[in-house]
């Protein structure tokens, strides 16, 4: 059962603009500290109700469409062309449920100018946090792991891992259960109608539309954590209601991360014990190995850290093919682009460097797969498409030109803060629903340190 | 003074409504200057074709001379009609609907025709975007690759590769792999095109070494400085093709017949915009008597039996 705030004012600790999965974090943190809090999703909380149309995103260049659907993820009817669900739970009801972490080459490395500015160890403590918080199995008992790993390693490779949850969580049902955590309210298929703020940046109020009811909310702290894409939109719309700051139109150095079949492994005899075990692995004990570069090399040769992907059927035979894919990491460039005002249109595509950057990848790493696996043939012209993991347009940094600074605050605001992919200064090639999660969880751990409840 | 070219058009379905009769307004051709044979003698005509004279036989036409015959009937009456139309006149310069054949005794029919002054009114290979891009893959010093994703037929895409790349012998293997179709006109150049249709997801492409451009059928409001994206800018003179910063070629189109194209943000429109382009060069050259940009209507004929082959089999040789 969901509250709906009721018109005319309240007051609230924490207003989050948004219902995914950083969204959840910070409710769930501040509930559990005693705040209040006040959800304001666009979308509907009735699933029966949901409008694909919403959830699409006006594209230019590549399409913005799911990055899963031909991957084999599980969606809803009508949205398999979606990047994104707009509505109660968010993209969670389209995830395919892949929970991994970023590598510390990641946060380590300036990329085009960027760099994440705080630490792997810090984000690794969020890191744990959630990982015991939303269910990682133990994988302690998994004896044959260390020698898959040693194996990998002495081929010259690095196995990548990650928690792959199957069904994947979808927030739309858990909701309901924060509700017993305390003062909690979410007013769906909410507009945004207006936003006052005072003369030093503090945003005070926000009115919203919803049907014929217009609701106005005062708090201390508000949170726009509605995905990547929207994110920026309503940044954009609270500069320009509030004619707080510089307002810019179009963002630059939009990232996803472009994924396609590269080709295929032919395994033999001498290699199926290995190709077993990653198969058991993941079917049994939901642990999901791929492979990288070690971070050594991917330092210097200033490549981006792809991930390969082996992906065998369920009911694999020796001899039989199986499918390799890439999750490339994609640097920021300037052509690629959010214009957000007034509603978001995306401008993406993969660039001749990014493309060549991967053939190199794959030069490098494909003969020593070939020893660890079997013989591989790669696909001529892979067609690259986005994966739905939008990125990288309010790049986290220190000093007053950055979108957000290390704490997640939006520029010009005193207390307007974001949680999306979109404050990645460099997005690895990780799922980022786990990193996500992980900056919620530092933001209210932070939010929590400056003014508690 | 010489006296205008009259045009016989033979068809009046959605090819001729779209782009055969304002192809050839664009250029300059008056609508009393055209004449249009079509097989039933329907009460309604769609506004595109006002002010031309349309007749269900050739005998009731006003003007009993043409220089230029175009046929767009149906496929089952195309070579039937092909044949009364030279038959009818033979001096003219006639330009044929790209041919399928379920028929073959349609083939001996259609090779007779050969001798005439008969062309394809395939505009592929004048397409301005495709036109660049395949002027790239010919520079590239190296290895390169044009492709053409998701958007066409074969025959098309044949007459591309054909144009293109010429037929010596080493350039006839095609490899057809799943829904990919290949080419290799030189042994470091490869022309694919993909299907199916899709244009969600449609763009020509060609990468070599050092360079790629790609094609997203996108129409700009302004000049952008991506040099790697070829798109178009449509201002009072016509339609301005771009790759990045750099105009690579400007063609005169009339505004209201780019409105008719609308709205272009629509990539599939913007395909047929393309095409359009490339059917008014094609009867720009006609009405000078210049046929030397004309698709010769053998090639077609063979690009046809080629798609035939490729239809039964894994690999083929361009005909």
């Amino acid at each position: 059962m969901i509250s709906r705030a009721a018109p005319g004012g309240r007051a609230y600790d924490v207003v989050i603009l948004g219902s995914g999965f950083a969204s959840y974090e910070i409710a769930r943190q501040s509930l559990m500290r005693g705040s209040s809090v006040l959800i304001i999703e666009k979308g509907t909380a009735d699933p029966a109700n949901a409008d694909p149309v919403l959830s699409t995103v006006t594209y230019r260049r590549e399409p913005i469409v799911s990055g899963g659907v031909e991957f084999g993820a599980q969606v809803p009817l009508g949205f398999e062309s979606a990047p994104r669900y707009v509505g109660l739970g968010g993209t969670s009801e389209l995830w395919s449920g892949k929970w991994r972490r970023l590598d510390p080459i990641d946060l380590q490395r300036s990329v085009a100018g960027r760099r994440w500015p705080i630490s792997y160890d810090e984000l690794d403590v969020a890191y744990d946090r959630v990982a015991a918080d939303y269910g990682w199995p133990d994988w302690s008992g998994d004896t044959a792991y260390a020698g898959c790993r040693e194996r990998v390693t002495a081929h010259g490779l690095r196995v990548v891992e990650m928690y792959e949850e199957n069904p994947p969580m979808r927030l739309r049902p858990k909701w309901p259960a924060l509700l017993q955590l305390g003062a909690l309210e979410v007013i769906d298929e909410a507009q945004l109608a207006g936003a006052e703020a005072d003369a030093n940046g503090s945003l005070e109020r926000l009115s919203v539309r919803r049907r014929r009811d217009e609701i106005t909310v005062d708090a201390s702290r508000f949170v726009v954590a509605c995905g990547a894409i929207e994110s920026v939109r309503v940044i954009t719309w609270l500069r320009v209601a509030t004619g707080m700051g510089r307002t810019a139109r179009i963002y630059g150095g939009f990232m996803d991360h472009p994924k396609a079949f590269v080709g295929e492994i032919v395994p033999n005899a001498s290699h199926l014990s290995l190709l077993e075990y990653l198969h058991r692995a993941r079917s049994e004990s939901k642990r999901l190995l791929a492979f990288g570069l070690p971070p050594d090399e991917l330092a210097l040769d200033h490549g981006g850290n792809h991930t390969v992907f082996v992906w065998p059927s369920a009911s694999q035979r020796a001899g039989e093919p199986m499918r390799m894919v890439i999750n490339l990491e994609q640097f920021p460039e300037p052509h690629n682009t959010i214009a957000a005002d007034p509603a978001p249109v995306v401008t993406w595509r993969v660039s001749r460097r990014t493309r060549t950057d991967a053939e190199a990848f794959l030069a490098d790493l494909v003969p020593r797969l070939a020893r660890l696996v079997g013989s591989i043939h790669l696909t001529p012209s892979p067609s690259f498409r986005g994966a739905s993991h939008p990125a990288g347009v309010l790049p986290m940094a220190n000093g007053p030109e950055a979108h957000v600074d290390p704490h997640c605050r939006v520029r010009d605001f005193a207390n307007v803060y974001c949680v999306s992919s979109a404050v990645f200064p460099v997005a690895g090639s990780a799922n980022p629903t786990m990193t996500i999660v992980a900056l919620a969880r530092r933001l209210a751990d932070h939010l929590h340190r400056v003014d508690p409840a | 003074m010489t006296a205008p070219l009259r045009v016989l058009i033979a068809g009046a379905g959605w090819r001729v409504t779209r782009f055969v009769v304002p192809a050839l307004i664009n250029e300059g051709v008056s609508r009393d200057g055209i004449a249009i044979v079509r097989r039933s003698g329907s009460s309604h005509s769609p506004p595109e074709l006002r002010g031309i004279q349309i007749v269900t036989d050739l005998k009731d036409l006003d003007m009993p001379e043409f220089q230029l015959s175009i046929n767009c009937v149906a496929r089952e009456s195309l070579v039937t009609i092909q044949r009364a139309l030279v038959a009818r006149a033979p001096g003219a310069l006639h330009f044929c609907d790209t041919p399928i054949f379920n028929d073959r005794r349609d083939l001996v029919r259609v090779l007779s025709l050969s001798r005439h002054r008969l062309f394809s009114l395939e505009d592929w290979p004048l397409m301005p975007n495709l036109v660049f891009l395949g002027r790239e893959m010919a520079k590239a010093e190296g290895a390169a690759e044009l492709r053409v994703e998701q958007f066409g037929i074969a025959g098309h895409f044949l007459s591309l590769y054909r144009s293109l790349c010429g037929v010596r012998p080493a350039s006839r293997r095609l490899i057809q792999k799943g829904d990919a179709l290949t080419g290799h006109p030189t042994t470091r150049k490869t022309v694919t095109f993909q299907s199916p249709k899709n244009f969600a997801v449609a763009k020509a492409s060609t990468r070599s070494d050092n360079s790629l451009v790609e094609d997203f059928h996108e129409v700009e409001s302004a000049p952008h400085d991506d040099p790697e994206v070829l798109y178009r800018v449509v201002d009072d003179v016509g339609v301005r093709y771009y790759c990045g910063a750099q105009e690579i070629s400007t063609h005169r189109v009339l505004p209201e017949l780019i409105a008719g194209f609308a709205p272009l943000n629509d990539r599939k429109n913007v395909h047929e915009l393309d095409k359009f382009i490339g059917l008014t060069t094609l009867f720009r050259s006609a009405l000078r008597k210049d046929t030397t940009s004309a698709y010769p209507y053998l090639h077609s004929v063979r690009d046809a039996l080629t798609v035939r082959r490729l239809d039964a089999h894994q690999m083929s040789l361009l005909f």
